[in-house]
This record gives structure tokens, C-alpha cells and sequence, in this order.
């Protein structure tokens, strides 16, 4: 599908009658103009809308007849787009009158149904698009956008007349200056098309005959294939504008085809509003495509490229900023942690703290200013040992226990005495272990007096 | 043609870059984020060292702003609480700590003295200032009952003559 264009004309020449229509990207497309294709306005609309394309300012589409496109549903026995889109030119190739590789092919958006994907095809033999191309040149334009005729049709019916049931059976008959093409669906989906190279506004009575036949044989099948006992018959073309003309081609249908008539509005510029429409939104089938393309669409193609190749640019230099932000935030915060690790190190250290080794060094100046401290902490401590070696005489007094010999530092102390029995012994060996000695007790014998000795040697426990 | 080759290589190398740069600040994240962790643990640890001396210094502060240099003299308080010639005092050489200051120990030998007199003595020195404060002890009773002899290691602090 090829991309949308800010303005669009769909131009319709036919039997000296030329209507152009003009389209915006979300407008609905209107008629520029409708003239004799050999008037002077004429000349001059089709050279102005020549000169927008040229500039790349708009697209210019026209319909390859319907006559010289084959468009077919293909279908692929599996449930995969990806797969399937491998082989739809050998699909198409087995349906073509003519090799696919001679031919410019378009195919649709593929659809997995039923458990197959299923996908439209179109294709135009390249001569017969270089030959039509150069018809639409002797004319004055040179179209960007050559689209399929039938297709173009069907979607416009759609757009106008949107099916108001999904299953909806429908046919559309555009009466041509020199032909006619009757293309079928069931609710928006297209199915087929039939062309008749004839037309009611050329040869009313040649085309008549022809009418009777092939719309039976075509809305019976369409009745057939869809299973339905009914359809919705819609009439355009510039052929459509003439009401008893109308009546008449009704009248001539089957009695049995149970048909609902229905014509569209403004039916003569029916096909170059589709134009304008599909080639401005970008929905349309450009035949004109690959090495046939239009210098203008190329030069805007490449322009797209180059934008989209600036726009990643912008977008991975914007995530290269963003990382290098990112990278910045990160050595920033790195960056704080480490000052403040520096300085409180140093602050704790006293001296410049190697990176890396803040916490060791902490430790060493930990443990070296502990030593230095110390005598402050026991300058200060309102206990100290003085109150150790009361609490000990203390105890001894109040056990009745006789010391003769005391010894106290801050890691040890031994006691050598005699206590009332030896069960006051033990009760001053724990109470020493209460006071944060491991005590070890000896007995030293029996003093002259009968009381038992002891010998008691404790050392102060961690933590205790 | 050349003119969008050369934009097309430039979003693709920059697209590159992008995209490694990127991938090296998605997987340099942990790394970063560990070493960050263990920065704020070391200076969490280290924060719960600071202040540890607090006491300390605002005691050395103290004496520093107070202009308290020197320790009581140890044989005059012997002598107020013991009486002349009882307390045989042996001083040993200061070790340097903290703040310019630095410790002293006194070897104190009492012969023969009543417990009571030998309190009084350890309390007047360490309501000095700075104080003299007990280190060691060792009490070998006499015969006589409340009296013995005591061998002391007594400790103050001194500010480092210059």
C-alpha cells in the first residue's frame, strides 16, 4: 500500500468528458472539475495538478482499465501472513493470463480465515501500463498513481454506501462512456468484478443485448456463490445520471434475481472521487510502483527515507544523551559518597585516607586512638577500681570472710584468706563471678582456728 | 542515492551506539548500584565511629579551656592523708596519648598503714585533677588488725611540656 499524500487528484477521462477530483488527507474528495476533455479549463486543470505532482506537492491518480487489470482472491492453505506472503506469486501466476513476472501485482492486506490467508490480488502487464502511461502523457498528465479500476469502485461504494449488514450481498454496476464494470461483494468485502466492453452511453442498443445475458449469468452466480436469495444492486458511472436509461437497464434484469435498486449520488465523477480518495489516504493499489514509479514519488519517497533516517538519528542521539546523563548522575553520586567517605574517614583517621581503604584504615585508627583515650576514659570513669576493690572488701565483710592477702589489676585479681565454712567460700567466688570475674578457688587447708583456707584468682571476662 | 546512503548510515551507526550504550548502562547498573550500596554501608560503619571519643575529648577540652596541665603532686597528697615519710613513691616515665597529653604512673609503696588512712589517700587523689587513679593493688594484711602493707600502681595525666 502505498503512503498518503497531503493532496491528491483522481483524474476520469472518458468519451471527451473529463472530471477531476481534488482530495485532502482527511477530507472527503470533491470535484475540481467537469468539462469536455478538450476544453481549455480542461487543459489547464490537468496541466496545474501535472505541475502540483511535479513539484511533489500532490499526487495525481488515474484507473487502469478494468479490461487490463486482473484482480483474483488468492488463498493459502495455512494460517500464517508471513508464509503466505512467500507464495502469492506463484498463486497469482497459476490465475494470470500472462507471466506474473511481466506484470506490475499488487496485493492486499492478507486476511487468516478459515484457517487459510487469504489476500486480493491486481495485476497490470507492464507494456499495457507503459502504454496506458504514455496515453495518459499525449493527454498532459503524467500520473503519479495508477490505480485498479474495479477495486477503486468497490472501495468508494464502500465509503459511500457503508453495508449496514456485514453479510450484506451487493452488487455495483458502473456504467462507463465505453465500458462497464460490475464488481460484487458481500458486505465491504470486494470479491469480484466483470468488465463489459460495452457501454449504454456509447451503443444503448448493442450494449442492451449484451446486458440481458451477462447480468443474468454474473448476479445469479453472485446469488450462488453467496447463498443468498437477494441483493443490493448499486448504480453508478457517468451512465447513471440518465434516469430512463436507468429504468430501462432494471427492467432488462432477470424477473428471478430479486434485486434492491439503489443509485449513488453525483455517479458521473464516481471513479475520480475514488481516485482522489485512495491515492490521498494512501489505501489505493499504485500500479506505478518499483522502477515504474513517478520521479516525483521517488524524490518524496526518498525524502520520507532520509526523515525517517534523520528522525533515528534524533531518537538514538536523544538515548546516547540519555545514558550519558545517565553515566554523569551515576559518577556524580559515586563521586558524593566518596567525599563523604573521605572526609569522615580523615575526620575519624586524623590523616588523608588512601581511596579504598577507608574502612581498614578507620579500624587501625580506631583501635590506635582507643589506647590513646584510655587514660581519659578512666580518668573520667566515677567508678573506676577504687570502687572494684570496695565492692570486694565490701562482700568479704559481709560473708565474714578474713582476707590476708588481696591482689587487684584491671585484668586479674587473687585473694587469699579464710571464710566460716566452705559454702561461704563458694557464695564469694560467685558473687566475684557476679561482679565480672571468672573466679578459679582453691582450698589452702584449715587456718589454726578450724575455718577453712582459700586461695580465689579470677580474671576479668570480655564483655563482663 | 549517496546523500541517503550516507544518512542511512549515520541512524544506523548512531542506532548502534545508542543501542550499546544502553546495554552498557543496563548491565553496568548492578555493578554500579553494589558499589554505591558499600560506599553508604562503609560511611554508615564509619558514622558509628565518629563520636566515639566524645567524652574523651570534652574531658581534654575541659582541662585544655581550664588550663589543667599537671597532676596533684602525689607525695603531697601522701603526706596530708598518710603523714610524713609513710608512702614510698616511685614514678615511672609518661607514655604519650591523645591530644598532647600523656600518661604517668606512680609506683606507690605503703609499708604499714591503717585501711582507713590508705582510703582517704586513694580518694583524695582521685578527686584531683586530673586525677590519680588506682591501677593496681596489692594488700598484704599485718598481725595489727585494719592495718597492712599496700603496694599501689596509681595513674594520671599530664599535659606534654612543650
Amino acid at each position: 500500500m502505498a503512503r498518503g499524500c497531503k493532496t491528491a487528484y483522481g483524474l476520469d477521462v472518458s468519451a471527451g468528458r473529463l472530471v477531476l477530483a481534488r482530495c485532502g488527507r482527511r477530507g472527503a474528495p470533491q470535484v475540481a472539475l467537469a468539462a469536455a476533455a478538450d476544453s481549455d479549463e480542461a487543459l489547464r486543470a490537468v496541466q496545474a495538478a501535472t505541475a502540483e505532482t511535479a513539484q511533489g506537492a500532490a499526487a495525481l491518480a488515474v484507473a487502469a482499465p478494468a479490461a487490463l487489470t486482473a484482480v483474483r482472491r488468492l488463498r493459502a492453505p495455512f494460517a500464517s501472513v508471513r508464509k503466505a506472503a512467500k507464495i502469492w506469486p506463484a498463486l497469482f501466476d497459476v490465475e494470470l493470463p500472462f507471466p506474473v513476472e511481466s506484470a506490475a501485482c499488487f496485493y492486499g492486506a492478507p486476511r487468516v480465515e478459515n484457517g487459510g490467508t487469504a489476500a486480493l490480488a491486481a495485476a497490470l502487464r507492464r507494456s499495457d501500463l507503459e502504454a496506458f502511461l504514455e496515453t495518459c502523457r499525449a493527454a498532459g498528465a503524467d500520473p503519479t498513481h495508477c490505480d485498479a479500476e474495479a477495486l477503486a469502485l468497490w472501495s468508494q461504494h464502500v465509503a459511500e454506501a457503508p453495508p449496514a449488514r456485514a453479510d450484506g450481498v451487493r452488487a455495483l454496476v458502473w456504467l462507463g462512456a465505453d465500458h462497464v464494470v460490475v464488481a460484487r461483494g458481500r458486505g465491504a468485502e470486494f470479491m469480484a468484478a466483470h468488465v463489459l466492453r460495452a457501454s449504454p452511453v456509447a451503443d444503448p442498443h448493442a450494449f442492451a443485448a449484451l446486458w440481458a445475458g451477462r447480468a443474468r449469468q454474473i448476479l445469479a452466480a453472485h446469488l450462488a456463490e453467496t447463498s443468498a436469495t437477494e441483493l443490493d444492486l448499486w448504480w453508478t458511472g457517468p451512465g447513471a445520471e440518465d434516469e430512463p436509461r436507468l429504468a430501462d437497464l432494471r427492467r432488462a434484469l432477470p424477473a428471478e434475481i430479486a434485486c434492491r435498486h439503489e443509485t449513488h449520488r453525483q455517479p458521473a465523477s464516481f471513479l475520480a472521487r475514488a481516485l482522489a480518495r485512495r491515492a490521498a489516504d494512501g489505501s489505493g493499489v499504485n500500479f506505478r510502483a518499483g522502477p515504474d514509479a513517478h520521479p516525483a514519488v521517488v524524490r518524496a519517497e526518498s525524502r520520507d527515507r532520509r526523515r525517517a533516517y534523520l528522525g533515528v538519528a534524533a531518537a538514538a542521539a536523544l538515548v546516547l544523551a540519555l545514558n550519558l546523563g545517565e553515566a554523569v548522575a551515576r559518577r556524580g553520586r559515586l563521586a558524593a559518597a566518596q567525599r563523604e567517605l573521605a572526609a569522615l574517614a580523615r575526620s575519624v583517621a586524623g590523616e588523608a585516607v588512601p581511596r579504598g581503604q577507608e574502612t581498614l584504615m578507620v579500624e587501625r585508627a580506631i583501635s590506635r586512638r582507643d589506647e590513646e583515650t584510655k587514660p581519659f576514659r578512666i580518668a573520667r570513669d566515677p567508678a573506676g577500681m577504687e570502687a572494684q576493690l570496695a565492692r570486694v572488701i565490701e562482700e568479704a565483710a559481709a560473708l565474714g570472710v578474713e582476707i590476708s592477702q588481696l591482689g587487684l589489676s584491671p585484668a586479674a585479681i587473687s585473694l587469699r584468706g579464710a571464710a566460716p565454712n566452705q559454702a561461704v567460700v563458694e557464695t564469694f567466688a560467685d558473687r566475684l563471678e557476679a561482679g565480672g570475674w571468672s573466679v578459679q578457688s582453691e582450698a589452702a587447708g584449715t587456718a589454726p582456728d578450724g575455718r577453712p583456707q582459700f586461695i580465689l584468682k579470677g580474671m576479668v571476662r570480655h564483655g563482663g | 542515492m549517496a546523500d541517503e546512503r550516507v544518512w542511512k548510515g549515520l541512524a544506523v551507526a548512531l542506532a548502534a551506539l545508542a543501542a550499546a550504550a544502553t546495554l552498557h548502562t543496563a548491565l553496568s547498573a548492578p555493578r554500579q548500584r553494589e558499589l554505591l550500596a558499600r560506599k553508604e554501608a562503609d560511611l554508615a560503619k564509619i558514622r558509628t565511629f565518629a563520636g566515639r571519643w566524645a567524652a574523651e575529648d570534652a574531658l581534654r577540652a575541659d582541662w585544655d579551656r581550664r588550663q589543667i596541665a599537671q597532676p596533684a603532686d602525689l607525695a603531697e597528697l601522701a603526706e596530708s592523708a598518710l603523714g610524713t615519710g609513710a608512702a614510698k613513691i616511685s614514678p615511672r616515665s609518661p607514655v604519650p596519648v591523645a591530644g598532647g597529653w600523656q600518661r604517668r604512673e606512680a609506683a606507690v609503696e605503703l609499708p604499714s598503714v591503717a585501711y582507713a588512712e590508705a582510703a582517704t589517700f586513694l580518694s583524695a587523689a582521685a578527686a584531683a585533677e586530673p586525677p590519680w587513679r588506682l591501677r593496681e593493688i596489692d594488700v598484704r594484711p599485718a598481725a595489727e588488725a585494719g592495718k597492712g602493707a599496700l603496694s599501689l600502681v596509681l595513674e594520671t595525666l599530664e599535659k606534654k611540656r612543650p
